[in-house]
């Protein structure tokens, strides 16, 4: 599942511990993990958090999909973070978050992704509250990857 | 880097995020989550405040390109304008203060950005 997603050109990272405890900080810190230069990083900072400003990516049941498209990336970025003391995140339902799905894509696809992996994405964390919230207690990286592509069985 | 063009790209950003909600392949599972409503009034707020610090003339111009080509301002990659996909002229890639100057692609006139 991740190998077809980096030959299809998105760029996923992993970040098992989050440090951060709220909204903007949690962001950013997950930005750290692209490639872009710092101006490129504030500009889908404030993307990000003018999407937020319209109604918030919480959906609730302790997870989080922040998304938005911006002019500043070149092609789709996949960060995912898992914070064990859980991050405030305005969720819809006011509970912390733990785990975040942040999803960037640019304005312009060669081929449309970005919506059908913001469906995936969906899906997927669908399962894993059917699943019990088992992949919070993983917590090394590559059990983690490992769980979530079980979990998908090659959907994405 | 010029605040105009950061503007845009925000004004642009919010028009995309619009885009993508009316999208049919945007995923339900979420759009069950929000108040659609509510969210389109928030993101028209969210606009208008983008909207006041940029100049009239300015303004005019990007909304003018929205409706001819449905985007306000297009990235350029590798050279190319994202918008009509012709490549810039050298004297314009080769420049050493990119995206610090207002720039519109000599082809089909649209802002630009240098990804």
């Amino acid at each position: 599942m991740w190998e077809d997603l980096i030959k299809k050109g998105v760029e996923i990272k992993f970040i098992m511990n989050l440090k951060s405890k709220d909204k903007r900080n949690v962001l950013k810190e997950l930005l750290e993990q692209t490639d872009l230069n710092k101006t490129k990083k504030q500009l889908v900072l404030n993307s990000l958090l003018n999407r937020e400003k319209i109604g918030t990516t919480g959906f609730g049941d302790r997870i989080a999909i922040p998304h938005t498209r911006s002019l500043a990336v070149k092609r789709i970025y996949l960060i995912i973070g898992k914070s064990e003391e859980g991050v405030d995140f305005e969720s819809i339902d006011n509970k912390p978050v733990n785990l975040i799905f942040l999803l960037i894509a640019p304005p312009v696809e060669r081929k449309p992704l970005y919506l059908l992996l913001l469906g995936k994405i969906a899906k997927l964390c669908q399962k894993i509250i059917e699943d019990n919230f088992k992949c919070f207690n993983i917590k090394e990286e590559e059990e983690f990857k490992k769980y979530l592509e079980n979990l998908m069985e090659g959907e994405i | 880097m010029e605040k105009i063009v950061e503007l845009l790209i925000s004004l642009s950003d919010l028009d995309n995020m619009l885009k993508d909600l009316e999208n049919e392949n945007y995923p339900d599972t979420l759009l069950k989550k929000m108040d659609f409503e509510k969210v389109k009034k928030s993101l028209i707020e969210a606009r208008e405040e983008i909207i006041q610090q940029i100049p009239k003339g300015i303004l005019n111009k990007y909304e003018k390109f929205v409706a001819k080509y449905g985007r306000g301002i297009a990235p350029v990659i590798n050279g190319v304008c994202m918008n009509c996909f012709s490549k810039l002229p050298t004297s314009m890639l080769s420049k050493v203060n990119k995206n610090k100057t207002i720039d519109r692609c000599p082809n089909c006139g649209i802002f630009i950005y240098y990804v």
